[in-house]
């Protein structure tokens, strides 16, 4: 059996001597969709953070395809695969649209033309800078950046964040249609029904802990239990 | 007043050197944050090899300062693979007292190996005597020195703004940390920048040597000029830093030339009055 795309094997990790994240453990399959519930400050932004190599991590061990990759900086985990939009967004504000795009370049599928076709209010603004775009823009363009890198897993750190309600249908749009090419994703979201609409599992987290896991489909069904599992 | 312009090119000439020897620390301190207070050893560096290169070997000067400047550059990689990126992320106070202390590493490097003294530098004929510009008559070398800085500047914007690697370094100063999130090597692109900047430098000290003459205490004599072009100019960036060290050369030179008493300090009202006004560089509102 071959290894999952991404096991996370009793991490617990933090900020210098603050731990915030103890003992998580999860397994993200190819292909497959994760919902990271959780009200605010539980840990949901940590733990992508430390995915991606960001934090200070004390225990356990993040595996890629079965490798070890917790020694690895931020760039070579993205490079092995791992895409990320983070919370903010965090364009690069004085590039240019297209130079945001072109800064992360890797090989494969997806190149500017294809995340033009995706996201064509970015091809309309590709010569504007980044501090030139709205709020709902810039989230185009920190999800156009992370398929730039042709990645296999794509963590999303609350991506309708801040949005008006027309981009939210946007983006939703646009990550519905890569979840239907077979990309995996982790999503952060503070409105429970869209990550789970987008994602076969879920888990719930409270103060640094996973508490939770369930099917993102019988959640959906069932509000009740998702209020009684996350508070919100 | 017949000296204005002669004091104007004279000025300009020496921001133009200042602007070589202290636009890498610009990008270094702007990309990895790093207060690399013994830039100017490698602009002394390149001094050094130019000079020796010259009096003793019989290099000729256009020769002799490619040289310099690659062998700044060389300096500049090994010491950035083997010092300075152990002080990544360290506190400014960490890198001010590891850098001054190589400053003074230097000095007693180079004094051992050189002596105290000065170095001679002289200019080859074709670059001596005087041209007329327009009815002014002007320094052959300080035209050239002027020439390159503005070549050398303009350069490396273009450098900075139409290349892709130039983009993965505005990226990277804006922020380091997303630029490692979207697989640029910051690390890597670090050492380059660094190597180029330690190059330029060399390639300024050597440069500078038949104009501010060279000992081993240069890197600590223009170490307050090279502070306040990166700081007047802004972190990682090159057009605030060309238009800091024209200002601070022309500011220098006029100051000591028409208030020979108190010109010497004209530059540190200069730096204040740039500071108050544009605390983050000249160039940022």
């Amino acid at each position: 059996m071959s290894p999952p795309l991404l096991a996370v094997e009793g991490v617990t990790a933090g900020y210098g001597r603050a731990t915030i994240l103890d003992g998580i453990d999860l397994a993200i399959p190819e292909g497959g969709g994760l919902a990271l519930l959780g009200r605010n400050g539980v840990g949901k932004t940590t733990l992508i953070r430390t995915l991606m190599g960001l934090t200070d991590r004390t225990a356990g061990r993040i595996l890629w395809r079965g490798r070890d990759v917790a020694g690895l900086p931020a760039a070579e985990r993205v490079r092995l695969g791992l895409g990320w939009v983070p919370q903010e967004r965090r364009i690069f504000r004085t590039l240019s649209v297209q130079e945001n795009l072109e800064v992360a370049a890797r090989p494969g599928p997806w190149d500017l033309a294809r995340v033009y076709a995706l996201l064509p209010r970015l091809a309309e603004r590709r010569a504007n800078q980044g501090w030139q775009l709205s709020g709902g823009e810039q989230q185009l363009l920190a999800l156009g950046r992370a398929l730039m890198l042709n990645p296999d897993l794509l963590l999303l750190d609350e991506p309708l964040e801040g949005l008006a309600p027309v981009m939210v249908d946007v983006v939703l749009d646009a990550i519905r249609e890569l979840a239907g090419t077979g990309l995996a994703l982790v999503m952060v979201e503070q409105h429970a029904a869209d990550a789970l609409e987008l994602t076969g599992h879920a888990v719930v987290m409270d103060r640094g802990r996973i508490v939770a896991r369930a099917g993102s489909a019988a959640l959906l069904a069932d509000p009740a239990r998702i209020v009684e599992l996350t508070g919100l | 007043m017949t000296g204005l312009p002669v004091v104007v090119f004279d000025g300009l000439a020496y921001g133009m050197l200042l602007f070589l020897m202290s636009v890498g620390l610009a990008v270094t301190l702007g990309l990895m944050g790093l207060v690399n207070l013994a830039h100017g050893a490698f602009a002394a560096g390149g001094g050094y090899v130019a000079a020796l290169a010259m009096s003793r070997a019989g290099v000729p000067f256009l020769l002799a300062l490619p040289l310099a400047a690659l062998a700044a550059a060389v300096g500049g990689v090994v010491l950035e693979r083997l010092l300075f990126r152990r002080l990544y992320g360290r506190s400014p106070l960490d890198q001010v007292l590891f850098t001054v202390g190589l400053v003074y590493v230097w000095i007693a490097a180079a004094t051992a190996a050189f002596g105290a003294g000065q170095q001679p530098a002289d200019l080859p004929g074709f670059l001596q005597g005087q041209v007329d510009l327009g009815g002014v008559r002007v320094g052959l070398y300080r035209l050239v020195l002027i020439g390159l800085g503005v070549a050398v500047a303009l350069a490396l914007a273009l450098g900075l703004e139409r290349t892709r690697i130039g983009a993965l370094v505005r990226a990277s100063v804006e922020d380091a940390e997303m630029a490692g999130g979207v697989s640029i090597r910051v690390g890597r692109l670090f050492a380059l920048t660094f190597t180029l900047g330690a190059g330029l430098a060399g390639l300024g000290g050597a440069l500078a040597v038949p104009v501010l003459g060279l000992d081993p205490t240069f890197p600590l004599k223009y170490l307050a000029y090279f502070l306040i072009v990166v700081c007047m100019g802004g972190a990682g960036t090159v057009t605030g830093s060309f238009l800091a060290a024209a200002a601070v050369g022309l500011v220098d030179v006029a100051g000591k030339y028409y208030l020979p008493e108190i010109g010497a300090f004209a530059v540190y009202g200069l730096a204040v009055a740039a500071l108050v006004w544009r605390p983050n560089g000249v160039l940022r509102a």
